[in-house]
């Protein structure tokens, strides 16, 4: 488990100072994927590089498995940090090394005897899916395939937590659904606790089981992933989850509504029943809304055409279908 | 051609001051490294934002090595001689001409290494952090490594300087190529002399260019090459 307790962490900048951490807590269960997301600037990889000590809070506790970091000698720290992975978005391979040597690298740190060490080499190769490019060097392998050596290498020494700082960022959807499956993998298949750091909602949905959101060095909201979409409170998560959204409904006037699936099953078309059963024909403004394993996710916004009379029989309607809705008149 | 360079070709004694441009030349630069090299990754190393940032020391180093690399060599030899003399017991000879050499190359080579350490990307060196390494670890397996291209490179130019500095310190005395070609060229008027010296320094700093450019873009794996 890692525990961040109140942490604070100002930079110095010219004559004034840059907070970039204020008030964090968090508690990371192990076994979790955690998602950590937020704008640009708002301090996620100031976060995520106080849990290893790369960056020491001014105040504050970050405590690895009941271990205070701050209480511990630097060697002691080196060997904490054997079990925090880190990946990077620039991926950071030494650019001089193969990828067998770049993998190698943390298990000569570790000090493992050689044959050992080539054998988890090509273990972790395996898991990565780049037993092929293991005599390639960095240079010659694209960014997917980078992210992997990094992943292999962040696994040598059988980490419990793996970092991640905007993993994917540097990728195309494509490659990023590749290295985000692989991630889930890991977790699921090696038990390794994940923390995902982003600012794309995106991420978040397809890897993470817990969000916390940060907005300007504080943490405005923290839940499951599912509570979070479905449902986000602070300002900043609803506008990372619904971008789009929050414009689109500011621009209507009428009687709006937001459908929020989350999982429920799809073979009942809502709009259509609501047209078929109803005779209310719904004017779809906005939908991002995915099929997975027969489920349904996502949001739908429509308004209405009708008078309030309309209004009320939809709202009905949809709590009859177990939908969950937000229902605006103005 | 002129009869003094018939007889520096038939006593041999130009090809005695090649060897000795050239000795001189590798080893004080050798020296220089050896004491250049640990020097640079400290300047660099203490540097604000480095590994271990130590403002004073730092400020220090910086100041000692700036005081030799602004020194002109010609006047840093005739300051340094007593140096010499204590270091190897003369302060004539092409062995205290070695001193003189590698006390005007280290600082010289020290922010060339720093230089090459400087251009490693911070990332990297985070990454090998958060792996556990120790910083004398991430200077071994890290930085010297991955700077090695560029480590190359500042050898050779740090070399072809070296061997500049070798020319004039046959001012003072130093043997070699600079010497044949004050005392039998210009002393003598011997203009072919002259020029014969600067063909051969020419060919020598081409050597050191061509191998020493060769071998750091062999050695450099950041380079896309097609299989063949
Ligand atoms: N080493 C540093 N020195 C000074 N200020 C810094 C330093 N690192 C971060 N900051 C500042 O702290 C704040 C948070 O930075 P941080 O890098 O944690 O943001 P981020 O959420 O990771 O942003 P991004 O998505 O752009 O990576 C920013 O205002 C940044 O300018
Ligand atoms: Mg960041």
């Amino acid at each position: 488990m890692i525990e961040l307790i109140n942490l604070e962490k100002t930079y110095p900048s010219g004559n004034g100072k840059v907070v970039a951490l204020s008030d964090v807590n968090l508690t990371i269960s192990d076994g979790d994927v955690f998602g950590i997301i937020g704008l640009s600037g708002a301090g996620k990889s100031t976060l995520v590089r106080c849990i290893n000590f790369l960056e020491q809070p001014q105040s504050g506790k970050v405590i690895v498995d009941g271990v205070d970091l701050s209480s511990v000698s630097q060697k002691e720290l080196r060997k904490i940090r054997r079990n925090i992975g880190m990946i990077f978005q620039s991926f950071n391979l030494l650019e001089q090394r193969t990828v067998e040597k770049n993998v190698l690298f943390p298990l000569e740190l570790a000090k493992i005897p050689k044959e050992k060490a080539q054998k988890r080499v090509d273990e972790l190769l395996e898991i990565v899916g780049l037993s092929d490019k293991k005599k390639a060097y960095p240079s010659q392998l694209s960014g997917g395939q980078k992210q992997r050596v990094a992943i292999a290498r962040a696994l040598a020494t059988y980490p419990k937590y793996l970092l991640c700082d905007e993993a994917t960022s540097a990728l195309d959807p494509n490659t990023t659904s590749s290295i985000l499956s692989l991630l889930k993998k890991i977790n699921s298949e090696l038990g390794v606790t994940i923390i995902v750091i982003t600012h794309e909602m995106k991420v978040i949905e397809s890897v993470c089981s817990k969000v916390a959101v940060i907005d300007n060095s504080k943490i405005a909201e923290v839940g499951d992933v599912s509570e979070v979409f479905s449902n986000p409170k602070s300002e900043i998560a609803k506008e990372l989850v619904i971008p789009d959204l929050i414009r689109s409904i500011k621009n209507q006037n009428g009687y709006k509504f937001r459908l929020v699936f989350n999982g429920e099953s799809s073979n009942t078309p809502t709009i259509s029943a609501l047209a078929l059963e109803k005779g209310i024909s719904a004017n779809i403004i906005y939908a991002d809304t995915k099929l997975i394993d027969g489920k349904i996710y996502g949001h739908l916004v429509f308004t209405l055409s009708g008078g309030r009379e309309q209004f009320e029989e939809t709202k009905k309607f949809l709590e009859e279908k177990g939908v969950k809705y937000f229902a605006e008149a103005e | 051609m002129s009869a003094d360079l018939t007889k520096l070709i038939e006593s041999g004694n130009l090809f005695i001051g090649i060897f000795d441009t050239v000795w001189m030349t590798l080893l004080s630069s050798l020296i220089g490294y050896i004491v250049g090299l640990p020097l640079g990754v400290l300047l660099y190393a203490t540097d604000k934002g480095g590994l271990k940032p130590l403002p004073i020391v730092n400020k220090i180093l910086g100041f000692i090595v700036n005081i030799f690399r602004s020194m002109p060599f010609i006047i840093l030899m005739v300051a340094m001689l007593p140096v010499a003399k204590l270091i190897v017991g003369t302060g004539i000879g092409n062995k205290a001409m070695v001193v003189m050499l590698v006390i005007a190359s280290a600082p010289y080579i020290s922010r060339m290494v720093e230089s090459s350490l400087k251009e490693i990307d911070g990332g990297v060196i985070e990454a090998a952090k958060s792996m556990g390494a120790s910083d004398f670890e991430i200077i071994l397996k890290v930085l010297l490594p991955e700077a090695k291209p560029s480590l190359i490179i500042g050898a050779v130019i740090s070399t072809v300087t070296v061997l500049g500095y070798c020319a004039m310190s046959s001012t003072i005395g130093g043997t070699g190529l600079g010497q044949i070609a004050i005392v039998y060229g210009h002393n003598r008027h011997n203009d072919d002399i002259i020029w014969i010296c600067v063909l051969f320094i020419l060919i020598i700093v081409q050597i050191i260019q061509e191998f020493g450019m060769a071998y750091a873009k062999k050695t450099d794996k950041r380079i896309r090459r097609q299989k063949k």
